[in-house]
């Protein structure tokens, strides 16, 4: 296990040292320069100059990476473009707000769309696997945008049962982790219902029901842990795709969160900012992965990591 | 400032006046359609306004704002967005200050002279002002600001603005001198602008370049807190000079989803938002506690011709696309009439602004221009346009592309992201590509030289300034280096009239609109001053 860990660990050096390499000439080669947004349409070429100077962007691009990369290597992420703010801070402060809101929508979805799939696969054909679908299919076809405009319409400027915006106290989860986990609420009940019903038709799962186990006993420690893996696999996806895919529901309920950051700085080709938040995001997709494999061997003794 | 940013200004003649006052009027006719009590009607002084009676000024209130975008920098000397200087201006303030109408008033001088010959400006400045950070304001303040933005070695992008200013001195404590290398008629409006904002010397000394994220002024608000890309929050500053302002503290939150907006003004969350949907106004207006206001704005839709791209050097074929395209339809079918067709390269609430009513919406002298140029079957073209940018920008180029077709001119319509966009309008002409492409420009000082400096000058031809038509006229790079050097107001106003006639005529640009500003409010906020551009002045508001 430590080796397998060790290995795993030692195989991120070269990603991200690939992840760097790319974002950095993927932002420098698209067309478009900071100097030119920041300045707007209120200064001449001159000032524009004076910009690009300023931000060393008149150096070439080799430098201009040696030095982004070596203060990388000591932690440091240099500051924004456009804001002059320092950029580690600025990342971990959203990227904690984007993980509030993954980790809600990841925990909404495992528990709703978990306990729907049991439902819907123990009943299966009854009317409440049917609703079930119904809901579910509506949850994975529902833009995230709309849905998060819906749901505040109706629940914040209608009801007026929670705040329609901003990050406070628990009130203000309620709309974003509902609009975020919902997609994924949908995805993790099909799943998790197909998951089972192939399960259910195992002959152990027979055995066990001839044996005379008690129906929780049969679901819990027969069927669920087998049926376990293709949910956490789905989980981990999902749970990297709300964290990405969280930028919509960041910009409709002004979260401040790493994903409307980032497509702010892309506008903005403000270059230390995405690039630090990619490198982030890389780090934490790899770490969701192992982690992943790690959960798959705690869940099913077979599996092994050498 | 510029086609993405403004301001507002201009000089006390009499012409300034009747143009305030004809967009008074314009306002008001607009707001008897709604509930507004809108904050023009305030009288600018210097002092506070006094409230409205029966509504008591609650001193304990904060107030939230919602922008359309995030602000970035806020160093005065940087150019940021247009919403950035309502941020800036609630903490510092300038020599010069702007009223509701567009005028000049006094603001941390309390009066000027000039001498006969135009080129040296003497300040006589309020006293007992100081700084948030406790430093006295004074002459040699002044100067520190000033001198920074005249430096050339400092590289500050709004030092093109002062680059007319040969020496900044201190007479005495209270008394600046300005001496201008040649007579300035623009120096006013400049020092009005957001880039002569006045910044705490000790600050500046303590901070160097990073007095863009630690911003001490005199203005009413200090600097508290800031999220960047997301929010920003000033307090409250207790010893401002003209007395204590009214909100605890300000913040303002960068919103980009009109719909957001929208809800957070219905329930309370921000008291002021900008750029209302138009689709919104009606349903708003409806709504208890709800206040929707308009104004004319300063804005000039346009498309841009590139007139050294055959076969668009032919003046005729310009003049052909201006008689083809319907303003006043695209006025009211994609802004709901929240504009009004342009007739100038500025908008009629600009200082210098003279109507040039020649191209009404006529198809079949647009088809007689074209069979005289040659081109009776019309011809092929592209039209760029951002989206997003400005209301309707993509609706606009594509209403326009089938109002051409109607004379046979076939427009494809183009699509490119704001950074890419700004990038290819840039390239000198040897490596530029664009035929027609929609921009907004407006005056980032509030007149009229701001805009025909930087735009219609032949010496301004990309990469160096925004002519991005190449546009090339020696009478009107004659006229327009005459009105910068012209003093005396009303002289200048004749020159820039000139210089109207002769663009227009030419045109190098498809004059569409100008946009109007909607503003949402609670109603219980009062004396919020909306300047031209669609920064506000906070100075005087209160929520009762």
């Amino acid at each position: 296990m430590s080796r397998f860990l060790a290995r795993r660990l030692l195989a991120l050096v070269p990603v991200l040292v690939g992840v760097s390499i790319v974002v950095f000439l993927i932002l420098h080669l698209v067309p478009g320069d900071p100097a030119e947004v920041i300045a707007g349409t209120g200064t001449t070429g001159e000032g524009i100059e004076a910009i690009r100077h300023q931000l060393g962007l008149d150096r070439p691009l080799a430098e201009q990476y040696f030095k982004w990369a070596g203060r990388l290597l000591r932690a440091d992420l240099g500051r924004s473009l456009v804001t002059q703010q320092a950029v580690l801070p600025q990342l971990l402060y959203r990227f904690g707000n984007t993980l509030k809101l993954a980790v809600g929508g990841m925990a909404f979805a495992l528990l709703v769309g978990g306990a729907w799939g049991i439902v819907a696969a123990v009943h299966r054909g009854s009317m409440w696997d049917h609703i079930f679908t119904v809901i579910a299919l509506a949850g994975v076809s529902m833009p995230i945008f709309w849905l998060g405009l819906l749901l505040m319409l109706v629940f914040a400027v209608q009801l007026q049962l929670v705040p329609a915006t901003g990050m406070g106290g628990p009130a203000t989860f309620v709309l974003p982790v509902a609009t975020l986990g919902l997609n994924a609420t949908a995805l993790v009940s099909r799943i998790a219902r197909s998951s089972l019903l192939e399960v259910l038709q195992q002959p152990y799962v027979r055995t066990a029901w001839a044996k005379g186990l008690s129906q929780p006993r049969v679901l819990w420690r027969h069927m669920l842990s087998n049926a376990a893996i293709p949910i956490i696999t789905v989980g981990a996806l999902q749970f990297g795709y709300l964290l990405g895919g969280a930028v919509l529901t960041e910009t409709v309920f002004v979260w401040p969160g790493l994903g409307r950051l980032l497509v702010d700085a892309i506008m903005q080709r403000d270059y230390p900012v995405v690039q630090g938040g990619i490198l982030l995001v890389a780090l934490t997709l790899i770490a969701l992965n192992v982690a992943t494999d790690l959960l798959y061997a705690l869940v099913d003794p077979r599996i092994r990591y050498q | 400032m510029g086609a993405d940013a403004r301001r507002d200004s201009p000089a006390g003649t009499q012409a300034a006046r009747r143009v305030g006052r004809r967009r008074l009027l314009v306002d008001s006719a607009v707001l008897a359609a709604g509930t507004a009590a809108w904050p023009m009607l305030s009288r600018a002084s210097a002092a506070f306004a006094a409230p409205v009676a029966g509504a008591r000024p609650n001193y304990n209130a904060a107030l939230t704002v919602a922008l359309g975008a995030p602000v970035t920098s806020l160093d005065p000397a940087v150019p940021t967005s247009t919403l950035a200087e309502t941020v800036k201006r609630s903490m510092y303030e300038g020599l010069v200050d702007l009223d509701a109408s567009g005028g000049l008033r006094p603001g941390l001088a309390t009066r000027w002279t000039v001498s006969p010959d135009g080129t040296v400006w003497t300040f006589f400045l309020r006293p007992r002002v100081t700084f948030q950070d406790g430093t006295r304001f004074d002459a040699s303040a002044v100067k520190a600001s000033l001198d920074r933005l005249v430096d050339p070695s400092q590289k500050l992008p709004y030092h093109y603005l002062f680059d007319m200013i040969d020496s900044v001195d201190v007479v005495d404590s209270l008394t600046v001198r300005i001496k201008t290398k040649t007579p300035y008629g623009a120096m006013l409006p400049h020092l009005a602008s957001e880039a002569a904002l006045i910044i705490s010397p000790a600050a500046l000394r303590r901070y160097g370049k990073d007095i863009a994220t630690h911003p001490v002024g005199t203005g009413a608000y200090s600097f508290s807190s800031q999220i960047p890309g997301q929010s920003i929050t000033v307090k409250r500053f207790e010893h401002y000079w003209a007395g204590r302002p009214y909100l605890s503290s300000v913040t303002f939150t960068a919103v980009s989803e009109d719909a957001t907006r929208v809800a957070q003004l219905e329930t309370n969350q921000a008291q002021v938002i900008v750029n209302v949907p138009p689709s919104e106004i009606q349903r708003l207006r409806g709504r208890p506690g709800v206040t929707v206001a308009v104004r004319e704005g300063n804005r000039v839709a346009h498309i841009g011709i590139n007139v050294q791209k055959d076969p668009l050097t032919d003046r005729r074929l310009r003049q052909a696309l201006n008689f083809a395209v319907d303003r006043g339809g695209l006025v009211e079918g994609l802004l709901r009439g929240l504009g009004t067709p342009a007739d100038s390269f500025v908008a009629p609430i600009t200082w210098g602004y003279a109507a040039q009513p020649i191209y009404r919406y006529d198809p079949a002298r647009a088809k007689q221009l074209l069979a005289a140029a040659g081109y009776p079957n019309g011809f092929h073209t592209t039209i760029w346009t951002p989206q997003g940018r400005y209301p309707q920008d993509k609706e606009t180029a594509v209403a326009v592309q089938g109002q051409l077709a109607q004379i046979g001119v076939q427009a494809q319509v183009q699509v490119i992201e704001w950074a890419r966009y700004l990038d290819l309008l840039r390239k000198p002409l040897d490596q530029n590509t664009v035929h027609l492409y929609l921009l907004a420009w407006e005056s980032g000082t509030g007149e009229i030289g701001f805009v025909a400096d930087l735009v219609f000058r032949s010496s301004e031809w990309p990469p160096k300034g925004w002519n991005t038509m190449f546009y090339k006229n020696p009478q009107v790079d004659a006229l327009v280096a005459k009105g910068d050097e012209t003093v005396d107001q009303a002289t200048r106003k004749q020159v820039y009239a000139d210089v109207q006639r002769l663009v227009v005529n030419d045109a190098p640009w498809l004059f569409l609109f100008t946009y109007r500003q909607v503003l949402g409010l609670r109603s219980n906020v009062h004396g919020l001053i909306a300047l031209p551009s669609e920064a506000f002045d906070l100075r005087q508001t209160w929520v009762g």
